[in-house]
């Protein structure tokens, strides 16, 4: 059983979920068209696990760049020009540097993905009336009831937070 | 400015562009099929159709590849460092100048292809197990290159998709008309607004913008070791790396100067990128412009010093009174003198002279590489060696083609895609308004 508040303005919602979390209601997500809240602004936690996949790829990457420029060069077919060294390790930073940039850059981006799970153009939750809004101007905030009986009572008490809406649905959203 | 207005001003020309809109891109067609009529003739009659030749066997192509690379740095300065920072007044030009970043990587990319002579081998610069053997030298500047532009361009690209979502977003739900509404909804990937998308989206722009910040430094810096580990006076020099950073991130802020006054005034965005906006930019760039000084300097300076007489008489004799001296003058008149309008407030707030500041410095810069790379080839150690460099129509034709395509780009980006992040716009907004409560 979910619960779907629909605000119109951004101070009303974050009122609403401040005063909802206040009273230990921990099951809220919100969906609005810029981040509600300090903490979805400005990211302060919750990095880690995106950070960690970046670093390993970024390792693999800086590895692999190495291993492809020392295999070509010294090992492979190895080339004497004017002398120089075979294994030229100075020569190798540059690619290795940059490879290693774009392993753990992509890491990061296809990290978002998997972890978002996207793409996924469909949702169950943009089959709710007029949810499309929240993208442009609609403030909403869903609440995970865990069971149908808490329904009536919680309506009762969010009624004076100003919510346009209360839309309650059974589905798993 | 509220909420409604802004979406409204953002999203307007994905509905109907200003009529010069159309105009501009006749024009700029034009000159694309310039850029494709010389690049062809090029790829018919071999690169013998430019004006290089030994001794300076670098010339436009080289000058304007670098020049495209450094305008391209500022579009991830701005969103990386400035991101880094904590400087929310960069969400109102940072999509754009992102935007810039790419097709410029894009279009200077084009120029060392081209300079293969045969563009069709390119890939025989990336390491594969190929039936001859052989393999890229990777003790050589030209596949450090090869890295890098390509990793900045792959980086630039997720970073300015990643920002991008939530408007495509918006745009999936503001717009009319199916097809265009399926269109935005595929590339917008189901976004839908949770807090949870928004944190991690922040956290993941973060870092990249840590990753970005690095790759500004790097990118240029190897594309002037294509210089540096020459053992050419004028080039053979340990200032480079962080000259040529400066220089890129110089030319790029004009470049971004020169594109948001145009367009905040063609598509009203005067109250997105305010006046404010413009006068961070023009003080940056008079920061940026004195540190480019100061590299200017002290390049003269290492040369003064030195116990090389061809060191010394490139950048004493060559260069100020050479062939191409008149050139050398304009450069330093444009480069040097032109950012110290910005110490006044009055010239940083007039948005004609900023654009004309804007486009001088662009010109300055580009002639700076010209004298770097043309001047120092065209007078080497053996006066015997000596030769001037005249370029041909066919240089000019893909230098002011390339402008067309950046326009043509930039003029299709700005028609389908929105110009301004509308989230952290409106986030900054609304911290504002929260804090300004009683």
């Amino acid at each position: 059983m979910k619960l779907f508040l629909e605000f119109g303005t951004a101070e009303d919602a974050t009122e609403a979920l401040e005063s909802l979390r206040a009273r230990e209601y921990r099951r809220l997500e919100t969906y609005s068209p810029f981040p509600l809240t300090d903490d979805d602004a400005h990211a302060p936690r919750g990095w880690f696990m995106l950070a960690l996949p970046a670093f390993a790829a970024g390792a693999v990457g800086a590895a692999l760049s190495y291993g492809i420029q020392w295999y070509a060069t010294a090992r492979s077919y190895p080339l004497n020009i004017g002398g120089r060294p075979a294994h030229a390790a100075a020569a190798f930073v540059p690619a290795t540097f940059e490879t290693m940039c774009l392993f753990a850059a992509s890491a990061l981006f296809i990290g978002f993905l998997i972890a978002e799970r996207l793409p996924r153009l469909w949702q169950p939750i943009f089959e709710i009336d007029g949810f499309e809004r929240a993208s442009i101007d609609r403030f909403w905030i869903v609440m995970d009831l865990q069971s149908p009986e808490l329904a009536d009572f919680m309506v009762e008490q969010i009624r004076p937070m100003h919510p346009i809406r209360i839309v309650a649905s059974e589905d798993a959203v | 400015m509220n909420d409604r207005a802004m979406i409204q001003t953002i999203l307007a020309p994905l509905d109907e562009p200003p009529r010069l809109w159309i105009v501009l891109v006749a024009v700029c067609a034009l000159g694309t099929l310039l850029w494709i009529t010389s690049v062809g003739y090029t790829l018919w009659m071999g690169i013998g159709a430019w004006g290089n030749n030994i001794p300076v066997a670098w010339a436009f192509d080289i000058v304007n590849f670098v020049w495209w690379i450094g305008i391209g740095h500022a579009g991830t300065f701005i969103s990386a460092f400035l991101l880094l920072l904590n400087q929310p007044w960069r969400d109102a030009v940072a999509r754009m100048a992102e935007a810039m970043t790419l097709f410029a990587l894009a279009i200077a990319a084009s120029f060392p292809l081209v300079h293969l002579g045969r563009p069709w081998f390119f890939y025989w610069l990336t390491p594969y197990p190929s039936t001859m053997g052989v393999w890229p030298n990777f003790k050589s500047a030209l596949p450090w290159d090869v890295a890098a532009i390509t990793t900045y361009f792959l980086v630039s690209l997720m970073f300015f998709y990643l920002g991008l979502v939530p408007d495509l977003a918006t745009a999936r739900d503001r717009l009319t008309g199916t097809t265009r509404r399926r269109i935005y909804g595929v590339f917008a990937l189901g976004w839908n607004g949770g807090g949870r998308q928004w944190r991690r989206r922040r956290a993941a722009l973060k870092m990249m913008a840590a990753i970005a910040a690095a790759l500004v430094v790097s990118v240029h810096s190897i594309v002037s070791l294509d210089f540096s580990i020459a053992q050419l006076p004028g080039w053979h020099s340990t200032i480079f790396p962080p000259y040529f950073v400066v220089g890129a991130i110089y030319s790029g802020l004009a470049m971004v100067l020169a594109l948001a006054v145009p367009v905040r005034a063609a598509y009203r965005l005067e109250a997105v990128i305010t006046l404010l906006h413009l006068e961070r930019l023009a003080k940056l760039l008079l920061t940026i412009g004195l540190l480019l000084v100061y590299c200017d300097a002290i390049e003269l300076y290492t040369a003064a010093s030195s116990h090389d007489p061809v060191e010394r008489a490139m950048h004493m004799v060559h260069w100020p009174f050479g062939p191409f001296g008149w050139l050398y003058w304009t450069m330093l008149a444009l480069t040097v003198l032109t950012p110290q309008l910005f110490w006044f407030r009055r010239f940083r707030c007039n948005v004609s002279i900023l654009f004309g500041a804007a486009v001088a410095i662009l010109m300055g810069m580009w002639l700076e590489r010209f004298v770097i790379v043309v001047a120092s080839l065209s007078r080497g150690g053996v006066p015997s060696k000596w030769h001037d460099y005249v370029p041909t129509w066919v240089d000019w034709g893909i230098l002011f083609g390339s402008l067309s395509i950046f326009g043509l780009f930039f003029l299709l980006f700005l028609r389908f895609v929105p110009a301004a992040a509308m989230g952290e716009l409106r986030r900054s907004r609304f911290e504002m308004l929260v804090e300004t409560k009683p």
